[in-house]
């Protein structure tokens, strides 16, 4: 069974801070489609560690900064 | 509604497939009198002709149409690989449930069914080519599901 993204991520605040790059722009700088970007900034896919390490380093971001990891609410908090 | 070029091309494959051999299976299981084994080898040549004919002109279209995005044609980034290979897996079950019913048709006997439907080789060969369809289909359905809803 698919499990909802936990990941959310600041792609598209960034992409306008940094010269409005757009989509296209972005996905051919990171190695993949524009719309796997889409898929990315709407939470629809999870990318990879090289794809995601590679988004960061595009925008010059440390990667907690670009990606954000929600995990579900649970009894236990450590 | 914005599809990758890869995405296009599993609808166009989807369409082509379906209309083709859902045109083929009604004219075999419709008949009123059991299809020969030439008779399916000659509709099956057929077949190929037109789909890859379909899917030629299709893929033009979308490489056309597809605003610069047609030099994503030959490749397959990390979210297509993915999608691609749990649709085979979908694919696979398919594929195998098929083959376990032929199995049964085979060997268990149906003289008290129709009698069209008694497992002649051209009957059985048609019955193994629906499955594969079918398992065919539920890989494209399953790239499209996973591309619109994610995953």
């Amino acid at each position: 069974m698919n499990q909802p993204a936990m990941l959310s991520n600041s792609i598209r605040r960034l992409r306008f801070d940094h010269g409005e790059m757009t989509q296209q722009t972005l996905a051919e700088k990171v190695g993949v489609t524009r719309q796997t970007v889409i898929a990315i900034e709407k939470g629809k896919y999870s990318p990879s560690l090289e794809v995601a390490f590679r988004i960061a380093h595009i925008f010059g971001k440390p990667l907690e900064e670009v990606f954000h990891y929600q995990p579900e609410a649970s009894g236990d908090s450590s | 509604m914005d599809l990758s070029f890869q995405e296009k091309s599993v609808w166009a494959s989807l369409f082509s497939i379906i209309s083709v051999f859902g045109y083929h299976f009604y004219q075999v299981f419709g008949s009123a009198e059991p299809v020969t084994g030439a008779e399916i080898a000659f509709r099956l040549i057929g077949v190929i002709v037109v789909i890859v004919t379909i899917e030629i002109v299709l893929h033009i279209l979308i490489a056309v149409t597809g605003l610069g995005e047609a030099k994503d044609a030959g490749t397959m980034d990390e979210r297509d690989t993915l999608v691609a290979i749990r649709a085979y897996r979908n694919a696979y079950f398919v594929l195998a449930v098929t083959v376990v019913l032929m199995i049964g048709y085979v060997l268990g006997g149906v003289q008290f069914l129709d009698p069209r439907w008694i497992p002649t080789p051209a009957m059985t060969a048609n019955l193994l080519l629906l499955g594969m369809v079918v398992a065919e289909i539920t890989n494209y359905g399953s790239r499209i599901f996973f591309y619109r809803r994610g995953f």
